[in-house]
């Protein structure tokens, strides 16, 4: 993998805690760099539920103009942060952001 | 596919529900009405929690009532909801035999046959929802029902749940994953019309409101998803008005949006409040018809 690829990654991961932080009700009393790249987003990590998972569906539409189409995608997509980093980075169209 | 093992809730046994059939096809409404006052006596007598879970609401609808009085209210319940299954078996049967007013809007009328963001079709355990729900396959839109899939296979038989001679009815399992809100969203963005109970919490998170003079939980799932999704919620609501007569209600109709991306439930609040007024008020004109049989009174979330 070369570093720019890296690069956009870490950004791009970044940009997710930011807005997790800044539109998750129940994550408002952490800063972005108290989220970890591998903790779970759903359950027994960061606690969100299904509402917040309807917040990061909102989210990935306005800001990386991404669509999950089905519930499947959304489990695999939505277990961490990298992971959904991961998605954003395969996903969003080149000229996105 | 996800595969999961239903287990059925229901009361009745299969030869009780073939007898009632029987006496409705023979002796008509009247007959399978008159066989239900004694089964009700029956279920008020011997089954302890469906008089339980039915006595939370009358507590609180008739404050004054004694333990007595409390008994003559809950065969009410169960006699009214008794006519109202038999109601939705004859209507299968014989769909021309009853009829049905409506009160609705040109602004529901309106939304609900071009919105193109679909439309939240807030039901509620008042009335026939069933019954309501048939009255929007003249809009000739694609349903979806937010519903436990063991939650009731009659729903199922009513309203031909996955059958191929008429347009198939599409269940969202609220508990799949994240609860089924991106299926909803889905559904919406296709101009769905999505049916969600606005009174179960499905394990949404819920708001704290005075119901019936008495703190009660109701969820703002319903709320939550229009939001997201930029649709309107129209509240479905229906009451029998005589043996072979409904009143349809579709005039509430709401458009939850935010104002700023900062304490969204809060913002959401108010609809959900509106919502329980109408059905409060509900309550009030049609003491009878109200089928709450959890407590939401008592759960704070995730009640079910």
């Amino acid at each position: 993998m070369n570093s720019s690829h890296e690069n956009e990654l870490t950004e791009i991961r970044q940009k997710v805690k930011q807005l997790l932080v800044s539109n998750l009700g129940q994550l408002e009393m952490l800063g972005p760099s108290e989220i970890k790249d591998d903790v779970a987003l759903f359950g027994e990590g960061l606690g969100l539920d299904s509402l917040d998972a309807l917040e990061i569906v909102v989210l990935l539409k306005k800001h990386f103009k991404i669509e999950i189409k089905d519930m499947n995608e959304g489990r695999e997509v939505f277990a961490t942060v990298d992971s959904l980093s991961r998605f954003i980075q395969m996903n969003a169209p080149k000229d996105g952001n | 596919m996800k595969t999961r093992k239903i287990k059925v809730k229901h009361r009745g046994n299969f030869l009780g529900i073939w007898f009632f059939k029987l006496v409705l096809r023979v002796f008509g409404l009247n007959g399978a009405y008159l066989l239900l006052e004694v089964v009700s006596i029956h279920y008020l007598l011997f089954d302890r929690e469906a008089v339980s879970t039915c006595l939370n609401y009358i507590e609180k609808r008739f404050p004054q009532s004694t333990a007595l009085t409390n008994y003559w209210h809950i065969n009410r319940i169960f006699v009214n909801q008794g006519r109202q299954l038999i109601d939705r078996y004859a209507i299968t049967q014989y769909p021309d035999y009853f009829e049905y007013d409506d009160i609705i809007t040109k602004e529901t009328i309106q939304v609900l046959q071009e919105s193109k963001k679909g439309v939240v079709l807030l039901t509620s355990h008042v009335g026939n929802w069933q019954v309501a729900l048939r009255k929007t396959e003249h809009l000739k839109k694609d349903i979806c029902i937010v519903m436990l899939p063991e939650d009731n296979p009659a729903v199922r038989e009513f309203l031909k749940i996955g059958e191929q001679e008429i347009k198939p009815v599409e269940v969202i399992d609220p508990e799949g994953y994240f609860g089924g809100v991106i299926e909803m969203m889905q559904a919406l963005k296709k101009g769905k019309l999505v049916c969600i109970m606005g009174d179960r919490g499905y394990g949404f998170d819920t708001l704290e409101v005075l119901f019936l003079g008495t703190p009660a939980y109701f969820p703002y799932g319903a709320f939550y998803v229009a939001a997201a999704a930029g649709s309107p919620v129209v509240a479905l609501l229906t009451h029998k008005i005589s043996k072979r007569k409904y009143m349809v209600d579709i005039s509430n109709i709401w458009y939850p949006a935010y104002n700023s991306e900062k304490n969204k439930k809060e913002q959401l609040a108010k609809w959900v409040k509106e919502y329980v007024n109408v059905l409060e008020a509900f309550t009030e004109k049609h003491p009878y018809e109200c089928f709450l049989h959890h407590d939401v009174w008592s759960q704070k979330r995730g009640f079910k």
